[in-house]
């Protein structure tokens, strides 16, 4: 289980997003989700038509997701590509992700471009069983 | 937390305020602009303060508001020998810039066919969500391009020496060094040359209105007239900067912990400026200012083909020319003069302008020319206009004045006050209009979820900085 909301007026001139999870793995999933909600408006409607797969090592769990998350971006801007469908596994200090998703093209209505996540109040927490990731991005 | 006035526009945060401050913290802007201004940038400018080698005083314009680690219109110089450079006192887009070019054309020309010049823009300039380059090149001429910027763009045909000219650093920056770039970087800058973008960049297609010469003398001699066209717009160094921003903070954040530096926010990770690792991004930085350079005069050529298609006349002979581009997100070598001793110093300009006096080596051949101080070009919102200035006395700024007017609410609240398709309806009854990629786009840039720009030009003319030379106002506009 996951979810985000945009935080309203932390990030004035850009955007910052909660999400909670209920696993370290959801809760990157979450992220990504986020992240793609924020520029795409139907990501319910992006097809699987690309697979891509991402491998990350940091000596942290926010350092992991800042390189997970600016990856995607990386994704979207040099091949155009944009997902749906992700899955995650973090193992200590490694990540191993597969994202399914298509070309940007006029199907896929546009709100607005994400250039890079920030460290700015980037943080991952644990609260009992849940996890919570925090971070603002820069559009 | 006190803040002392010194003046009328300058107010001070005295060094005990927080533990590790080096310097005060001046911010300038009239009482109203303090008064309103986003508390976090107290915060955040303070934490500048507190930078190994920063020289003076933390600086906070009257444009400002809060940003990761510097705020947005924070200026800060630091010791070339002892000091650090920093990343997130420069900023993501790095170079991000705002350009002018002038028409020899008049507004009642222009309003009938505003519709079609707008949509013949959108067109051929990409903006928006993944804007795709139409700009043929190979890795090879790519790092050339990150060599020498605008040169390199004028060399390829777009544009010509004269651009050049009334460019800042003549459209190159020497110290670029494509090696220290990743291949990350090189593969998105490959596939947005020559586009706009989303979020405040934009190309804006504006004209004096009546009153809108504030220095009839120097407007006279600049040949600007109420009536008269002229086109600006703002984008930077796209996602190339972006990712050579974001492959820094993280190398300069893990490097910082071996120099020892004490960071108050992680997006202030700072390492000495004459270190292996400051001299890499410094390299880097510039390979991202010449991206800048050429990707401005890539779009300048197309607007000027776009003005060729549209009036059926070559674009000299629709009186085309660059007035001037000015960057706000760079750090820059300056030599200033401290204690009547002349020194050089690294300034960090994020969401800041460079603005030289008339005798400054750097004041640019169309200020010099006329016994001027240098240009800035302040743009405002889409809908309230944007104001050129020219400078007086910086030396209180280190050579630095204000970019822009500076959101006062977030893009999320923008848009809860405002439908995208509202807004266009409203700008369109009062003669502006507007082609965006996105309605929610273009409802999160709404005119009231900026600063008054009038306040900010008035501030910073009190502040005896910039003088205002003409207000421009908006008849078109592409956003992505």
């Amino acid at each position: 289980m996951r979810k985000f909301v945009f935080a309203e007026d932390e990030a004035i001139a850009d955007v910052a997003i909660d999400v909670e999870a209920t696993s370290l793995n959801e809760l990157f999933i979450g992220c990504a989700e986020a992240l793609m909600h924020l520029m795409i408006e139907n990501t319910e409607e992006i097809e699987d038509k690309k697979e891509i797969k991402i491998e990350e090592k940091a000596n942290s769990y926010y350092l992991l997701l800042y390189k997970f998350l600016n990856d995607l971006i990386y994704y979207k801007d040099a091949y155009r590509l944009i997902f749906s469908r992700f899955s995650v596994r973090i193992d200590g200090k490694k990540l191993r992700a597969t994202c399914k998703g298509d070309e940007l093209g006029k199907k896929y209505k546009q709100i607005i471009d994400v250039k890079a996540v920030t460290m700015h109040n980037l943080y991952i927490r644990r609260k009992g069983k849940k996890y919570f990731a925090h971070f603002v991005v820069d559009v | 937390m006190e803040l002392k006035k010194i003046s009328n526009v300058v107010w001070e945060i005295e060094k005990g305020y927080k533990e590790g401050m080096l310097v005060p913290a001046r911010i300038i802007g009239t009482e109203e602009i303090i008064n309103n201004l986003d508390k976090e940038v107290f915060e955040q400018i303070t934490n500048v303060a507190t930078l190994p080698g920063i020289l003076e005083y933390a600086i906070a314009l009257p444009d400002a508001h809060s940003g990761y680690g510097f705020p947005i219109g924070g200026v800060a110089a630091m010791d070339l020998e002892r000091g650090v450079i920093s990343p997130g006192g420069i900023g993501f887009d790095i170079n991000c810039s705002v350009r002018l070019i002038r028409t020899n054309l008049r507004v009642d020309e222009v309003k009938p066919r505003i519709k079609e010049l707008v949509d013949t823009l959108f067109e051929e300039i990409p903006v928006g969500v993944g804007a795709k380059s139409d700009v043929k090149i190979s890795k090879a001429e790519f790092l050339e391009m990150l060599k020498y910027g605008g040169k390199w763009a004028v060399e390829k045909g777009f544009g010509t020496e004269k651009d050049l000219d009334n460019t800042e650093l003549k459209g190159t920056f020497e110290d670029a060094d494509p090696r220290f770039v990743s291949q990350k970087a090189i593969d998105r800058g490959i596939a947005e040359l020559g586009t706009i973008g989303s979020g405040n960049h934009y190309l804006e297609i504006q004209y004096i209105p009546e009153g809108g010469i504030k220095d009839e003398e120097v407007a006279k001699k600049l040949g600007f007239e109420e009536g008269q066209v002229f086109v600006m717009f703002h984008t930077g160094s796209r996602g190339f900067g972006h990712q050579v921003a974001s492959d820094y903070i993280e190398k300069i954040l893990s490097a910082s912990k071996k120099y020892r530096i004490k960071l108050y926010d992680r997006e202030l990770a700072a390492v000495p400026f004459n270190s292996k690792e400051g001299e890499e991004y410094y390299k880097a930085m510039g390979s991202a200012v010449n991206y800048s350079f050429a990707n401005h005069q890539i779009v300048m050529h197309k607007t000027r083909k776009v003005f060729e298609k549209i009036f059926k006349s070559e674009w000299e002979k629709l009186g085309m020319e660059q007035v001037f581009a000015i960057a706000h997100n760079r750090a820059t070598i300056e030599e200033i003069e401290l204690n009547g001793k002349k020194m050089k110093v690294l300034v960090h300009r994020k969401g800041a302008t460079a603005a030289y006096p008339k005798d400054h080596p750097r004041n640019p051949k169309i200020t010099k020319n006329i016994g001027i101080g240098s240009l800035a070009l302040i743009g405002g919102s889409m809908e309230t206009g944007s104001y050129v200035l020219y400078t007086l006395d910086s030396s209180s700024t280190f050579f630095s004045t204000v970019h822009g007017s500076g959101r006062t609410m977030s893009r999320a609240k923008a848009k809860s006050q405002i439908n995208g398709k509202d807004l266009f309806e409203s700008m369109l009854k009062r003669g502006i209009y507007v082609k965006s990629a996105s309605w929610s786009g273009l409802a999160e840039e709404a005119g009231f979820a900026y600063k008054n720009i009038d306040m900010i030009a008035e501030a910073i003319e009190k502040a005896g900085i910039s003088k205002r030379l003409i207000k421009l106002l908006p008849l078109g506009n592409i956003k992505g």
